[in-house]
């Protein structure tokens, strides 16, 4: 039977009703918990182009002559080819055609036209990815996920280190996901939340390793660059103490780190101004802040902010703004072209740029080359081929993805020096020209800036967007997205579970194109999604699918710092010539890296599972923070109180319904809770509490020294603990006859060392 | 609660046959493990050519150059031994300051002290030249999944699980695919104050932040807390996430155990690690580590900045093993330095070598039949098949492969059959690569 593609349109049409019937059945089943994904599911079924089940029979025919060989024939992948299954351009027919139009079949493009690629391209959705998809939409069923209140909670500690106000709080309460989505565009607003964003950016690019001494200013070359060390040439005295050797050290360093930094603060400036966060590779200026600008020698090209306490008049400019300036003579590419990434991910003579192209695969378009290429077939070093990558095939099906792209950074050397094809026309012949995805790069008006050429490729690229909500999940949640399960069943719990989030992050991805590649979407997205929001497993659910959702992450170092202080009000720190805090300043006598911090340098893959040192920072942490919050956070009036605001001091110890209030709000703070006062958790503590101090109270009876009528030396209050000025006897927090603060300190101590707030 | 009540919990919660740790299958008690493993990895791919399967400098007939730059009669051996070892190139390298910081010195100490234990295995064919797919296969046995445990991680998981530094990682290949933790290692003065969390003064035991009573109240009531976490926790992710913490804060700190152990002042570099290493073995709180060295990856000027490294490494592994005798542990523990393949047998166009898929391994310690080598190259160094009895040369034979050695790695170890084992299979056959 011939149908014509409008007969098989209506047709399709019925089926996708019958489906949606059946999928919104399926959903009406999984509890009133979660409200998210059953408007998701139904989309995917709605509007053009998404004809899911419907078998395209040209389609079949073009697919088994010109891709089966290296896609497979159930569009399963092979070492020579990706999987179709979920890929990358899955997400509707328009995008997939769209792809295969321009990029396939690999090395005769123009055999695939536009009708080719559209029935290839609608047999490829419906034939490996219709039922799938449906299937592993429903497999997001039977999880309870916290309510908007909750996850409130959970975002603003995540992105920006605080609870949330009463405010924001009511706002959410009243208006669920709309007031959700009101107050996370706020907190994105903070100057907090862009430190959290150029982390989670570290984490990949891993820009940090360049921050102190000269370590980024060494990596630019004084024939280029003059003025890189400008502040060398003031005549500053560094030899004595005094105020000139602390300028110089100043100035080396806002210089230094501004440039370390650039890659990051670009990340910054593009999601701050809400610019498509394409951006990041298609910008053509690169980031400076006043003192990095005299490196570079553009100074005059922008304008910045005085510092709050000018310390020296000279130098009012805060570095912390940064602003866009143009390098004279280079095309740049926004990160691509920074001398700083260029230098952090580097080649050599042999590699060609290769390292270079894998790690724009990996960071920009969610595509492992190591996996295109999968195990590298016996005798895979290949001696007597002249240029193998170019003639073995075993060797080309990687290189192929490869050697275009690495190709487009040969206008800039091995140490990040820019070198116009006009005027340095040495690049190898036995590699792949400039390319991008089976294009070829046109030279004309490209050949001196082919990274530029890459950058808008990568933009328009449908990969780009998956690329960025994988980052942005797997910064916000810690865990790492689901991989491909090797073994090809597709209705195996791992390949449901694999496909649901695939689908998940597709919608999210489709979302941050369509609203102009604004990051903070995805941000907000992500958050909504129950794999930030899951608590707990229904009764009956499918536990394999739902092996890995919901997963709780051990706190970052810089998370665990920044909540200590958002719950407390105090800082961990430590003093040695200067403050430093435990959890994150880079030395061998802090924790950071005992904690399962990264030094973006020789460290760069953070612990996420605790072990026996995570534990004893843990309890170190709890011991002393437990100490020093008690007196400091009585000292303060009532009203201001983070952790004591239902005790009078002057009424210690207080009575039994004040204390249970407390540590109903305390499980709020410390754990996100919400309980009544007679809740099992608020009478363990409550006893816990009490045990404490008729404990210390008899120890008091049996021996009254002074000693033990009064709090331990490092957890007494005598001096202002802003000021440093001595207090009068009357306003210290020292004596403890009534037992009560050591009691609150004993209350403190296991919430700081508790599973709920160690881990979010 | 105790340790047996906790394990009561985990398994009325169903949580024994999921824990992560390996609660359940744990068939060696902490105190029982006389095996310790280091593992130390030569970051980037080293060249054995220039170190234990050393060839000379005669033409090859493609053309392409020498394998080596030194001849065939400088080639260092030792006496009654088939162990052999290179020379420097060019004799002033042997007494030059290449960076200023480390006077090289040549390798004829470290293979005449340490020939007894040393078991070179030469031609191992890693089948790869990606640097993560060499570092994946070479310590773990396993090519082609990412998400393969390396043989420290694995063995730590089934020797003991539970303890607070079971396995130490400096980094190298080091997933553990969520079978037990990695630890890294830091100064002397921080493992101090996490040995006492509870003193401010760390050389005071009166000094104490709360009083023991006090503290014995906050431990009995997180012990019940953390019963009623896991009870409540449904999903299975976060149920293994409560799990292993529980299980780590349950194993308990002994820290001060290792601080006795350790040198007043850590060594820098691989030295310090290796010190650390021993430390935490003496101190019953380690089973096993990963120590590394970098510099390896020598595409340019490789005779001078490999030797560098390699003279690094090998001053690494020599200092590792007075530390291991010093504590007392030479005999019970089992040392494998390897690297993510080797070096080609040519020089490019910068004197330097690119990636190779041929490498070797040195077996050193518990479980090695030392003064020996097996396996073989050929002299345009690609990987030789060998008899599977003898591990010579042999045309009907088999090359060796990262998944022999890990067969018989993991027979060494004991932990063949362990459940954990199971669930990350190998693949090849069993052959004696170690010989005892």
């Amino acid at each position: 039977m011939n149908l014509s593609k409008v007969e098989k349109k209506q047709n399709v049409s019925v089926f996708r009703f019958i489906l949606i019937t059946c999928f919104l059945s399926i959903l009406s089943a999984c509890g009133a918990d979660y409200d998210g994904y059953g408007q998701m599911g139904a989309d995917k079924f709605n509007g053009p182009g998404n004809e899911f089940l419907f078998i395209n029979e040209q389609g079949r025919d073009a697919y088994q002559s010109q891709c089966t060989a290296c896609h497979g024939s159930s569009g399963e992948g092979s070492p020579s080819g990706p999987s179709l299954v979920a890929c990358s351009s899955c997400t509707d027919v328009t995008t997939l055609k769209q792809r295969i139009k321009d990029t396939m079949p690999t090395g005769n493009i123009a055999s695939c036209g536009e009708d080719c690629a559209f029935n290839t391209a609608e047999y490829i959705m419906g034939a490996f990815n219709g039922i799938l998809l449906l299937n592993s939409t429903a497999a997001l069923t039977g999880v309870d996920v916290l309510d908007y209140v909750a996850t409130l909670r959970k975002a603003t500690l995540n992105l920006v280190g605080r609870l949330p106000s009463d405010n924001e709080l009511s706002l959410v309460k009243n208006s669920g996901e709309a007031g959700l989505d009101a107050v996370l565009d706020k907190v994105m607003e903070e100057e907090v939340f862009y430190e959290r964003l150029k982390e989670i950016y570290n984490d990949t690019l891993l820009q940090d390793k360049y921050l102190g001494s000269e370590n980024a200013l060494g990596l630019l070359r004084s024939d280029e660059y003059p003025a890189r060390r400008w502040y060398r040439d003031l005549g500053l005295d560094t030899d004595s103490a005094g105020d000139e050797r602390d300028l110089y050290y100043r100035l080396r360093a806002y210089s230094n780190d501004a440039v370390g930094r650039e890659v990051l603060e670009l990340v910054d400036y593009v999601v701050r101004n809400d610019l498509p966060f394409t951006e990041i590779l298609t910008a053509d200026y690169t980031m400076v802040n006043a003192y990095s600008a005299r490196v570079y020698g553009v100074e005059g090209q922008a304008s910045f902010r005085d510092m709050q306490d000018i310390e020296y008049p000279a130098y009012p400019e805060d570095p912390k703004d940064f602003q866009p300036a143009r390098i004279a003579g280079i095309p740049h590419a926004g990160v691509l072209t920074s001398v700083m990434f260029l230098n952090r991910f580097p080649t050599t003579a042999t590699n060609k740029n290769r390292h270079r192209s894998r790690m724009v695969y990996s960071l920009f378009l969610d595509t492992d080359i190591l996996a295109i290429s999968g195990s590298r077939p016996g005798e895979s070093l290949d001696e007597t081929s002249v240029a193998p990558e170019l003639n073995n095939p075993q060797c080309t099906a990687c290189h192929e993805v490869m050697d275009p792209v690495a190709s487009t950074f040969q206008n800039w050397d091995g140490i990040g020096r820019y070198r116009p094809s006009s005027e340095y026309n040495n690049w190898y012949t036995d590699i792949l020209a400039r390319g991008f995805s089976g294009m070829v790069m046109p030279l004309s008006g490209n050949s001196n800036s082919s990274l530029q050429w890459l950058g808008e490729k990568i933009a328009a690229d449908p990969r780009f967007a998956m690329a960025t909500v994988k980052t942005i999940y797997k910064g916000l949640s810690g865990q790492s997205p689901l991989f491909e399960p090797a073994e090809k069943d597709f209705k195996s719990a791992q390949w449901q579970a694999y496909l649901a989030q695939q689908v998940t992050f597709k919608e999210i991805a489709a979302k941050f194109t369509a609203a102009d590649s604004n990051l903070k979407l995805v941000i907000k997205e992500v958050i909504k999604t129950i794999y930030w929001r899951a608590k707990g497993l229904q009764s009956g659910a499918d536990a394999g699918i739902h092996a890995k959702t919901g997963a709780a992450r051990l706190l970052t170092p810089e998370m665990l710092d920044r909540k200590i202080t958002a719950v407390t009000g105090e800082t961990w720190n430590y003093s040695t010539g200067g403050r430093f805090n435990y959890l994150t300043e880079n030395r061998s006598d802090s924790y950071r890296q005992l904690y399962g911090g990264i030094d973006s340098n020789n460290i760069v893959k953070r612990i996420t599972d605790p072990n026996g040192l995570i534990v004893a920072v843990q309890n170190r942490m709890a011991a002393e923070m437990a100490c020093k919050a008690v007196s400091r956070d009585f000292f303060k009036p009532q009203a201001q109180r983070f952790l004591f605001p239902y005790i009078s001091l002057e009424a210690l110890p207080s009575e039994s319904h004040a204390v249970k209030e407390n540590i109903r709000h305390l499980h709020w703070v410390f754990f996100g809770e919400q309980l009544s006062l007679d809740s099992v958790e608020v009478s363990e503590v409550h006893s816990l509490f009490n045990s404490v101090m008729n404990d210390g109270l008899s120890l008091i009876d049996t021996d009254n020294t002074w000693t033990n009528q009064r709090l331990r030396w490092p957890c007494l209050l005598r001096n202002h603990p802003e000021t440093g000025d001595v207090l009068a006897e009357e306003d210290r927090i020292e004596v403890d006859t009534s037992y009560s603060l050591r009691a609150w300190q004993s209350v403190l101590n296991y919430m700081l060392s508790d599973y709920k707030f160690l881990y979010e | 609660m105790n340790r047996r009540d906790f394990l009561r919990l985990l398994g009325s919660t169903g949580m024994v046959a999921a824990a992560p740790f390996g609660l359940s299958s744990k068939s060696f008690a902490a105190d029982d493990v006389d095996h310790f493993f280091v593992m130390v990895h030569a970051g980037g791919g080293w060249d054995p050519t220039s170190l234990c399967d050393p060839k000379g400098s005669a033409a090859r007939s493609d053309g392409r150059g020498p394998v080596n730059n030194f001849t065939a009669n400088q080639i260092g051996s030792v006496a009654n031994s088939p162990l052999r070892f290179a020379p420097f190139p060019d004799p002033e390298l042997a007494t030059s300051n290449l960076r200023g910081d480390m006077a090289l010195a040549g390798f004829d100490n470290f293979f005449n002290k340490h020939a007894d234990v040393l078991r070179v295995i030469n031609g191992v064919d890693t089948n790869t030249n990606s640097h993560d797919g060499g570092r994946r296969f070479i310590w773990s046995g396993i090519a082609n999944d990412m998400r393969q445990p390396a043989f420290a991680a694995l063995v730590a998981s089934i020797y003991a699980p539970e303890k607070p530094l079971s396995f130490l990682s400096n980094g190298g290949y080091d997933n553990t695919a969520s079978l037990v933790a990695p630890t890294r290692t830091g100064s002397t003065s921080s493992f101090k104050r996490l040995t006492y969390p509870n003193r401010y003064d760390v050389n005071n035991e009166e000094s104490v932040y709360l009083n023991k009573r006090s503290m014995a109240y906050v431990d009995a009531a997180k012990a019940e807390r953390n019963a009623r976490l896991l009870q409540g926790a449904t999903l299975p992710q976060r149920r293994q996430s409560v799990s292993q913490l529980f299980s780590v804060q349950m194993g308990g700190n002994n820290l001060d155990s290792l601080i006795g152990y350790l040198p007043e002042n850590l060594s820098g570099g691989m030295k310090g690690q290796a010190e650390m290493a021993a430390a935490a073995f003496r101190s019953g709180l380690a089973v096993s580590a990963n120590l590394v060295a970098g510099g390896f990856d020598t595409h340019g000027s490789h005779d001078r900045n490999q030797l560098f490294s390699l003279t690094q490494l090998m001053d690494g592994v020599d200092h590792l093993m007075d530390e291991l005798g010093r504590q007392g542990l030479a005999e019970k523990t089992t040392v494998l330095v390897s690297s993510d393949f080797g070096r080609t047998p040519y020089y490019n166009g910068n004197n330097g070598k690119d990636h190779w898929k041929v490498t070797s391994m040195l077996a050193m310690g518990k479980g090695v039949v030392g003064n020996s080598v097996v396996g073989a190259t050929d002299a345009n160094f690609n990987a030789l098949a060998v008899n599977k009895v003898t591990l010579q040369p042999d045309v009907n034979g088999v090359k060796i492969t990262p998944e022999h050695i890990h067969r018989a790695l993991r027979k060494m170890a004991g932990i063949e059959t362990a459940a954990n084992s199971r669930l990350y299979p190998l693949g090849g056959e069993d052959l004696d690569i170690f010989g005892a």
